[in-house]
């Protein structure tokens, strides 16, 4: 059954807001987060400072951790102030931190084992290779948190869809932040690229998951909407796993080689623009065509 | 201002000239000192070894050839051992570590020369050579064009395994000659050469092997300050001098040139086993000590008699030799000759304790050539076994006197015409020997006399008068009672009572033309056995893959005692050569020398007496020709480097890198061997090397695929000779 | 004014929405499959060898090297692999007519205590081949080390299998060896190389 459609009133009226507005902030903790993790690679590259390795782990724990405490105090904390609250968030972020944990991680580098076997495959068979595995794995699992979580009883409004992405992707990024900190035990500088590549990959994927969710459940899209939405986050999971590998690798001559965190962050950074934008476009888009539509049924009405 | 500037571009042209010259040099410094090894000799003493003796080595071979002092690695009293355990160079910096276990596959214990070849992992296991990684090696060069004053690189380990590898440099200081082998015999050098680098390697200022530094602990004093307890090998809880000890000999200053070693290398490189079938065992040590007599000075040396005897010498003396004859010496005997001027030890010319290299019995110089004696009174004192045996001395200095004097003898028979034919030192069996002498500075009337010799014991003696010219050459000859008998003859010629000259030929074979026919029917058969081998046709080609090569030949009229060699070659290189005293019957056939599973090549077996060569035939077996070793000359870079993991920068074990030959590109490899030039695998800390060096100005491949990490695939891999090492970073992202 | 268009929560979803959400969870399990499909791909990928001398083809997986030079017909290795390389080999030796299979592995062992550290034989079954013919095996272990003395190279224990059929006056022996940590999921390449092998 169709609920009914209404109109909220202008947040900017309020004093307090009725719903946080969830782009502001995510594109607020990103900056942050990117900056941050921007000014340690370049400080890895150029000064190279280096630490006692037990300084160095810590720090890299905390850099995987950055991104979690920077979305409690940015997202979650607020939402308390606000009139109408996500009260899932939270949960949505634990849960899918959880599936990460015990069915994407363990199906991906134990059932799948690409590290195994795809890192040795050209770029598109590469490209494909995760997109099918650790893509399709990500991306429908965190579906699948979503649908359960708050799919549709938690969705009021489209900005909800991407909140509860934005809180899956984090919650799923950030338990791979820490089990490649855990795993890797990779140098702090280093451990910036692996977790902006992290939060890079799910967020992409979780936002065409959300643009998805957006298109089926408030503008009722064609049923293959979601599924090719889905299908689109598996390949951006894909695209960006399989190209980062690659730009951080740096060519080898008889000089040796090095690695290119800059060359990675570039990457990252620019999947991640790349990313919001698309589905910021199409997000806006479908708003501004429901208020389009809305606007003139009222005309119609008030005629 | 014009000589300011000459001046300062002169000194720029010095200073990048030494720049230039120290960066070569380091280079092949390195390269030196990765072939060069630390040997222990252990003796297994319920299920423990104790280390006995020690020394340097050389890896003179990709696949593991060692060469070392004989003294150090064979088993003897002093170095009791039955294992060789070979310690390798891991880290430049390091002490070296045990690795392998080798086995001594050729020695010449009187030249103190020993080939190893590395034959098991230190644990024991078997090793087959094409299991054996490459391993780098000292390319050896020839030593017979060193000089006075070259440069001299000495490499070895200059304490008990404690240290790392160490150089030490110096130049040559003397050339010294010696009866045995190639000349010269030594190299002297003041370079610091501690004890333990006995048996390393000396290199030219290219990088080259050219001898081995050579010292002898004396046996017999093994308890000395030279010898040193480190543990407790009698399990009483203590390490004291009831424990054995592991000798070092003093500081070194003699080296063995490389020549002396060719062979040897040559014949085990190529796997050739030369067996003396028809020898006879070994022959018994002398029981008695060893002695020396009769010891004098002569100016030169001619087919190794003295040209003359001389009591002094005069200003700008050059060449200079001393003679004594010898008796009892075995290869275990250690000699040394002490110099000293005014009373004052003189290191340039004293040879420091080394191994006898001669024969039991016979007559020795030490001296040399082209290199000045200041002017003063030397005295020359032998010891034997750290024990004095003569000492004679000798003025140098002065104008030089025209003193009566006889000179050059040479032994022959007379023609019908009465001219003396022969070959100088070999006679055939007859009536009568004859020797010409040249003389000069004689006086009417003054007394002379001849002394002849056989085996030791005075045949003949004529005493006269001198009637002849004051300079000229004169014959005289000697009719034993029963004619020349087969043997040693020796004639003094005395003038005024005091020894003039002297020399020694052998009595042998029969009369055949110059030469006297002592070996003939020189000939070659392949057969399963030595007995089969006397019956088989001979042949002067065999196919390849025969199990043995046998020669056989007859002789004739060959006393006992006799020193004849034996010298086979292949294609032309000498790679055997024995000299041993006659042990058989006087006369006889079927005399029968193997060759154990010769490769293909072109093979020579000489026989030579008095390095007169008697006899000679070549016999071809397979091709013609010994096979080529892609690894004979170590030329080329030396690739290795590390393998990290860029999230971590810490080395990655156990990835393997592969070079591709320069005739495939990284593209083209199809992950078949023979597009493998080599490869490497990391260790524990990521470390790798390319065993075999990449030829120099050639274009190579490198893939690596490691699971988990992104690979790596480059062309153009190029290095030139200006860059002999190149050590590289491999940064392996995670995928 | 700004304002945005949201509804009420439903309580339940359109059957457009059902359909896709059906659609979806089709799409992730093809995709999963299509993964599976992949992996397995990419793992069997293989390459052809023969050699008319010897009598024999086989597939071996992709990118292991190829070697045939030593004291066998073949031998390819996954030189990708850190540790040990898997390797599996194939060599032939005549045979007479009183010799037993367990004659040929006696002098295996044999060879091997010599050259190979801790070389110990596990044990000795049957094995099926590809045509249904039955095979003996041999299982052993020993301990590997990269032979290079300059390096500190990484010990492995290692698992080896020989699988022996005489056949023709010779005998065949595949062997099969993988670092222990890795050799049960590896004997599957065993078996798939099997499969193919003719001889």
């Amino acid at each position: 059954m169709q609920s009914e459609t209404r109109v909220q009133p202008d947040p900017a009226q309020a004093d307090t807001y009725s719903f946080l507005p969830v782009w502001r902030n995510l594109v607020l903790q990103l900056i942050v987060l990117t900056s941050v993790l921007l000014l340690i690679v370049l400080a890895g590259e150029f000064i190279q400072p280096r630490f006692d390795p037990r300084i160095e782990r810590a720090l890299s724990f905390a850099l995987a951790a950055l991104p979690l405490l920077l979305w409690l105090y940015v997202s979650v904390l607020p939402e308390s102030r606000v009139a109408r609250p996500r009260r899932r968030l939270f949960g949505v972020a634990v849960v899918s931190a959880l599936t990460a944990s015990a069915i994407g991680l363990p199906l991906v580098q134990e059932f799948f084992r690409v590290q195994d076997w795809l890192p040795l495959q050209s770029v598109f068979s590469r490209i494909l290779g995760y997109t099918f595995t650790a893509g399709f794995v990500d991306a429908g699992l965190k579906f699948i948190v979503l649908r359960y979580l708050i799919y549709p009883q938690g969705l009021r409004v489209r900005g909800d869809v991407i909140a509860y992405a934005f809180a899956g992707a984090l919650g799923y990024s950030v338990f791979l932040n820490f089990a490649v900190v855990w795993q890797l035990e990779p140098n702090w500088n280093i451990a910036a690229i692996y977790l902006l590549s992290n939060v890079t990959v799910q967020l992409a994927s979780s936002m065409f998951i959300a643009l998805g969710i957006i298109e089926s459940y408030f503008s009722d899209a064609h049923p293959l909407v979601l599924p090719i939405n889905v299908l689109v986050a598996a390949l951006s999971t894909g695209l960006i796993t399989g190209l980062v590998g690659g730009f951080l690798s740096g060519p080898l001559s008889t000089a040796g080689n090095a690695d290119r965190p800059l060359f990675a962050f570039a990457l990252l950074g620019a999947s991640l623009v790349l990313a919001l934008g698309i589905v910021y476009f199409l997000y806006s888009n479908s708003e501004r065509r429901e208020r389009e539509a809305y606007v003139s049924r009222w005309n119609l009405d008030g005629i | 201002m014009l000589k300011r500037c000459f001046s300062a571009v002169l000194l720029l042209f010095l200073l990048s000239v030494k720049a230039w010259t120290q960066s070569a040099i380091s280079l092949d410094i390195d390269r030196i000192k990765r072939a060069t090894v630390f040997i222990y000799q252990a003796e297994s003493v319920n299920n423990d070894l104790v280390i006995k003796c020690v020394s340097s080595g050389t890896l003179v071979s990709a696949d593991g050839l060692i060469i070392s002092n004989a003294h150090s690695v064979l088993p003897s009293r002093l170095c009791a051992g039955d294992q060789l355990i070979v310690a390798l160079n891991v880290d430049l910096s390091e002490p070296p570590i045990p690795k392998y276990r080798a086995e001594v596959f050729s020695a010449d214990e009187g030249l103190d020369i020993a080939i190893l070849r590395i034959t098991r992992e230190l644990d024991g296991r078997l090793i087959a050579r094409s299991e054996l990684p490459i391993l780098p090696f000292a390319e050896i060069s020839s030593s017979d064009d060193v000089s006075l004053d070259d440069t001299l690189i000495v490499a070895g380990f200059p304490d008990f395994g404690n240290e790392a590898v160490a150089t030490t440099r110096g130049t040559v200081t003397a050339v010294i000659s010696e009866p045995v082998g190639p000349r010269p015999s030594w190299f002297k050098t003041r370079a610091e050469i501690p004890g333990a680098m006995s048996g390393g390697g000396a290199y030219s200022s290219e990088g080259l092997l050219i001898g081995i530094p050579t010292s002898a602990p004396l046996v017999g004093l093994a308890a000395a300050a030279s010898c040193r307890y480190f543990a407790d090998t009698n399990r009483d809880g203590l390490v004291n001098a009831s424990d054995s000890c592991v000798p070092i000999g003093d500081f070194v200053s003699t080296v063995r040139p490389i020549s002396h070693a060719r062979s040897l290398i040559r014949g085990v490189r190529n796997g050739l086993t030369v067996n003396l079938v028809s020898g006879p065992a070994e022959p018994p040590l002398p029981l008695n000590p060893p002695r020396v007599s009769r010891l004098f000075f002569a100016p030169s040396v001619s087919d190794g008699a003295p040209s003359t005897v001389v009591g002094s010498m005069p200003n700008n003396t050059n060449s200079l030799f001393f003679f004594f004859d010898y008796r009892n010496m075995t290869p275990e005997t250690v000699y040394e000759l002490r110099v000293s001027r005014d009373g004052i030890p003189d290191a340039t010319f004293s040879l420091p304790p080394v191994r006898w290299s001669g024969r039991e019995n016979g007559l020795w110089y030490i001296g040399s050539r082209e290199q000045a004696w200041a002017n003063g009174a030397y005295e020359f004192t032998l010891l034997i076994n750290g024990t004095s045996v003569g000492s004679q001395r000798i003025i140098v200095g002065g104008s030089a006197v025209n003193r009566s004097q006889f000179s050059d003898i040479v032994f022959g028979t007379l023609d019908q015409s009465g001219a003396l034919v022969g070959n100088g030192s070999i006679l055939p069996l007859g009536e009568i020997a004859s020797a010409r002498f040249l003389y000069a500075n004689m006086t009417l009337d003054s007394p002379w006399s001849a002394i002849w010799y056989f085996g030791g014991v005075e045949v003949a003696r004529s005493a006269d008068r001198w009637s002849d010219e004051s300079h000229g050459a004169k014959v005289i000859r000697v009719a034993p009672t029963g004619g020349l008998l087969p043997g040693r003859y020796r004639l003094e010629l005395y003038i005024d009572g005091a020894l003039s000259a002297t020399s020694d030929f052998i009595v042998s074979g029969r009369a055949a033309g110059p030469l006297p026919e002592i070996f003939s029917r020189l000939r070659y058969v392949t057969a399963e056995s030595p007995s089969a081998a006397r019956r088989a046709t001979a042949l002067s080609s065999f196919p390849t893959s025969i199990p043995a090569l046998y020669a056989l030949f007859d002789w004739h009229l060959i006393a006992a005692g006799t020193p004849w060699t034996l010298r086979w070659l292949v294609d032309d290189q000498v790679f055997f050569e024995t000299t041993n005293p006659w042990q058989t019957v006087e006369s006889g056939s079927d005399y029968t020398v193997s060759l154990a599973n010769p490769a293909d090549g072109s093979y020579k077996l000489q026989l030579l007496v008095n390095n007169l060569k008697l006899i000679e035939q070549e016999v071809i077996v397979g091709i013609g020709q010994l096979p080529i070793d892609r690894l004979a000359r170590f030329e080329g870079a030396i690739l290795s480097g590390k393998v990290i993991d860029a999230a971590t920068g810490r080395g990655i074990p156990s990835i393997t890198i592969v070079l591709i030959g320069a005739d495939y590109t990284a593209s083209e490899f199809d992950w078949r061997e023979d597009q493998v030039y080599d490869l490497a695998t990391s260790d524990r800390n990521g470390d790798f090397q390319f065993p075999r060096p990449l030829a120099f100005d050639t274009f190579y491949s490198v893939v690596i695929e490691a699971d988990g990490f992104i690979p790596h695939a480059a062309d153009e891999f190029y290095f030139s000779a200006d860059q002999p090492y190149a050590n590289i970073e491999i940064a392996m992202v995670h995928g | 004014m700004e304002f945005e268009t949201g509804r009420t929560p439903a309580i339940q979803i359109t059957p457009r929405q059902r359909w896709s959400i059906a659609i979806t969870y089709f799409l992730l399990v093809a995709g999963f499959a299509l993964g599976v499909n992949q992996r397995e791909s990419t793992l069997n990928l293989a390459s052809d060898y023969s050699n008319l001398e010897a009598g024999i083809s086989a597939k071996y997986p992709a990118r292991w090297l190829l070697e045939e030079t030593g004291s066998f017909i073949f031998r390819v290795r996954d030189m990708a692999h850190r540790g040990f390389n898997t390797v599996i080999e194939v060599s032939a030796a005549p045979v007479g007519r009183d010799t037993s299979e367990r004659n040929i592995f006696d002098l295996l062992t044999l060879r091997r205590s010599q050259v190979l550290t801790d070389y110990a034989v596990l044990g000795y079954d049957n094995y099926l081949l590809a045509d249904d013919t039955l095979a003996v095996s041999m299982s052993y272990s020993f301990v590997a080390r990269d032979s290079s003395p300059f390096l500190e190279g990484v010990s492995s224990i290692v698992n080896g299998l020989d699988i022996l059929t005489i056949r023709r006056g010779q005998a065949l022996v595949v062997s099969f060896r993988a670092d222990a940590d890795i050799y049960q999921r590896e004997l599957e390449t065993l078996r798939w190389f099997i499969q193919h092998l003719e001889f």
